[in-house]
């Protein structure tokens, strides 16, 4: 089966063909070489940081959630035995503080629907251009928001981000049925909540169009 | 003509890459116009993924900060303050209960709104996370020595050089010893004066220490409360690099990926590695994940599996019970509900308990001398029994609309309805009875089926995660209609 692609750049994280179990500088980084913690910030901040923006989405809040999962890793990096490769045991890290935080700050009262961060369109956007697609933004990631945390981490990695889904599989810990099951009940949510918001209305309906004439799945 | 699968044609949409199907789209007008459709959804993702949102970090604050910690970690390390916690969850893959799942508890009764929890929630940020020694095990002059209160379902305890004996048996409970408790079992016994240790079904842990004013526990698999009546004695749970220190009533279950821990009342202070995390006051519900900071999420803080235990006392006598059928519901006159596998007890003054099975009751008097023997004293009469009810919570079962796989006739569907109803019902009652689910369940259980009719259990609802591992073992016995490729099937509860 095909896999879903996107146009943005994979995850290094995810696909680094030279990936050890244990890199060098985290084995130091463990061993207490305080030079390697950084060596291994640097290594993979923007990954860290890609994967973070996507799964908030355009809140403005990706730099404290940066932060934090670097001070998990660093502080749980004595815990990692090499039982998977660290770029996964990273990417769950990611994923499962990037979720707590989504799901603390929905716990937290909303003193307003306004996002603190203005997602920046494409050079090439004309003006009015970016104000509408910074509004389809921010519809669809309100309704991603309303999607359950294993819904939505499986939506953002597979169908935002590109990931197969056996690696989506392998990064959450559970079966590739279990991806696909929640992929589609993903899916379903979202382009259902699509058809009642009136940014994403026409382009639920089109996708419904196209739906009735080309099968039984987007 | 043979057309592109759906899933195939969404894929190639939304990575803009017509080749595969240029030719077919070039003859077939229903295919071009599903993807010039397909083509619109995924430019609204293409938009999604585009990178343009990393421009906005600003990575000077974040530098700073990471580059603090890395050297404050490194340290830690150096100095040997931090260091790799103990594989915890191997001690649960030797143990006993291998392929067990915990059980699990359903919080019911109070519903906080969100608001209400994050103002109720007492959180404490760790002052700058300086390292600190590693969790000590604190060491009072004198050994305590843990007294049985109630044993059911066959529960054990292991000596640190001794074999495994029943709990019922009144032996006490020494540090150093490892309880292990069936799916039905169910041990509580002091370990502090005024401070009981519930071990609920499928559990094991270890009494790490066992002195005078305090205790450490360890849980490896399972639940466990902590039930204070005093404001003496302190309580530390450890489980996986976590360790809760109960100030009031806790409850802690081992889950898959995180320990979740119920505040019921008074404080909760949470350590990871020795480090201080953070300090919540109850009511309120914690995770503390295996990666990751602890934090408190939306949920019920009460505990469906509580036992009064105030009718029990370290200083009474040991019973031994007759035995009663395990589907009964026991109870003490007026004061709640007792495991329905109730082997033992510690008494301090007579009680009288109660059995009730369909409409039959039946009493036992503990203590008053008398030969301890269940005696038959009522028959409730039926309401209707003319009438035939559907089960409580029976499960009525629904096919999920697959994403491009087969759908069930009407009779493939009625057959596998049914074929859930009747595999599934016993799980519910059971586990109602046994108080492991609350009254009301909802939500569904997903299923996947796979070519050949063979089932897996994908998703269940929480509130009837304590028929989890009823329902775990029934779908690998389970067969439902075949399809000719994979689907999935989803059951509703109500």
């Amino acid at each position: 089966m095909v896999m879903v692609s996107s146009n943005a750049p994979p995850l290094g994280i995810l696909v680094s063909a030279d990936d050890d179990a244990i890199p060098p500088y985290v084995a130091r980084a463990r061993g207490g070489d305080a030079r390697s913690f950084q060596e291994l910030y640097r290594t993979h901040r923007r990954d860290v940081a890609r994967l973070v923006a996507r799964l908030l989405g355009p809140r403005g809040d990706a730099d404290d959630v940066i932060q934090e999962v670097f001070i998990q890793v660093f502080r749980s990096l004595v815990s990692f035995r090499g039982e998977s490769r660290f770029s996964t045991w990273l990417h769950r890290v990611t994923v499962n503080v990037t979720l707590m935080h989504i799901r603390a700050a929905k716990s937290r009262p909303q003193l307003g629907t306004e996002l603190s961060h203005e997602p920046s369109a494409p050079d090439d956007h004309s003006p009015v251009e970016g104000a509408a697609r910074n509004e389809r933004m921010r519809a669809l990631y309100k309704i991603l928001d309303t999607l359950s945390d294993k819904k939505r981490a499986v939506f953002i990695l597979h169908d935002l981000e590109g990931t197969p889904a056996g690696q989506v599989a392998t990064l959450l810990d559970i079966p590739v049925l279990t991806v696909r099951t929640r992929l589609f009940y993903a899916r379903k949510e979202v382009y259902a909540a699509m058809v009642g918001d009136p940014t994403l209305e026409s382009i639920a309906r089109e996708m419904q169009g196209a739906t009735a004439s080309g099968g039984d799945e987007l | 003509m043979n057309h592109p699968l759906p899933e195939e044609l969404f894929d190639a949409a939304r990575a803009n890459d017509r080749a595969p199907f240029a030719a077919h789209l070039d003859v077939c007008a229903e295919c071009r116009s599903a993807w010039e459709r397909l083509r619109v959804g995924a430019t609204l993702l293409d938009e999604a993924s585009d990178d343009a949102s990393l421009d906005a970090i600003d990575w000077s604050r974040i530098d700073a900060a990471v580059a603090a910690e890395g050297e404050r970690v490194a340290a830690g390390i150096r100095a040997g303050s931090i260091r790799a916690p103990r594989p915890w969850k191997t001690y649960a893959m030797g143990g006993l209960a291998l392929a067990a799942a915990a059980s699990a508890v359903a919080y019911v009764r109070t519903h906080p709104s969100q608001d209400d929890l994050v103002a109720r929630t007492d959180v404490t940020a760790p002052p700058a996370a300086q390292p600190v020694a590693q969790p000590s095990t604190p060491t009072p002059a004198a050994r305590f020595d843990g007294a049985v209160l109630l044993a059911a379902g066959g529960a054990t305890q292991t000596p640190p050089s001794g074999e495994a004996q029943r709990i019922a048996s009144g032996a006490p409970l020494r540090e150093g010893a490892r309880i292990i408790t069936t799916a039905v079992g169910r041990a509580v016994f002091s370990v502090q004066p005024a401070v009981a240790l519930d071990v609920r079904g499928d559990s094991d842990v270890t009494l790490a220490s066992l002195r005078e004013g305090a205790a450490t526990v360890t849980l490896a698999q399972g639940e466990v409360a902590v039930d204070r009546a005093g404001d003496t004695g302190s309580v530390a749970l450890r489980a996986g690099r976590w360790q809760v220190g109960a100030e009031g009533d806790v409850v802690a279950r081992v889950e898959s990926h995180v320990v979740r821990v119920v505040v019921l009342s008074g404080r909760a202070t949470v350590e990871a590695d020795g480090v201080s995390q953070m300090q919540f006051s109850g009511p309120v519900v914690i995770e503390l994940p295996d990666v990751g900071a602890p934090h408190a999420v939306p949920g019920e803080a009460t505990d469906a599996k509580h036992v009064d235990l105030s009718m029990l006392s370290a200083d009474g006598t040991m019973w031994a019970l007759p035995p009663v059928d395990p589907a009964a519901s026991l109870s003490v006159h007026g004061r709640g509900a007792l495991p329905s596998s109730l082997e033992a007890l510690r008494a301090p003054a007579p009680m009288t308990l109660q059995a009730r099975l369909g409409r039959t009751i039946m009493t036992l008097e503990v203590g008053s001398g008398r030969v301890l023997a269940w005696h038959t004293s009522n028959v409730v009469a039926a309401a209707e029994p003319t009438v035939r009810r559907p089960p409580q919570h029976a499960p009525s079962a629904v096919q999920s609309p697959a994403p491009q796989g087969p759908t069930l006739n009407a009779m493939q569907l009625g057959i596998a309805s049914r074929t859930a109803q009747g595999r599934f019902s016993h799980c519910f009652s059971t586990c109602r009875e046994q108080n492991r689910c609350p009254t009301e369940m909802h939500g569904v259980i997903e299923l996947a089926v796979d070519e050949s009719g063979r089932v897996s259990l994908t998703a269940l609802d929480p509130s009837a995660n304590g028929a989890r591992a009823c329902l775990t073992n029934e779908v690998t016995h389970m067969r439902l209609p075949s399809a000719g490729a994979a689907y999935p099937f989803q059951v509703q509860l109500r």
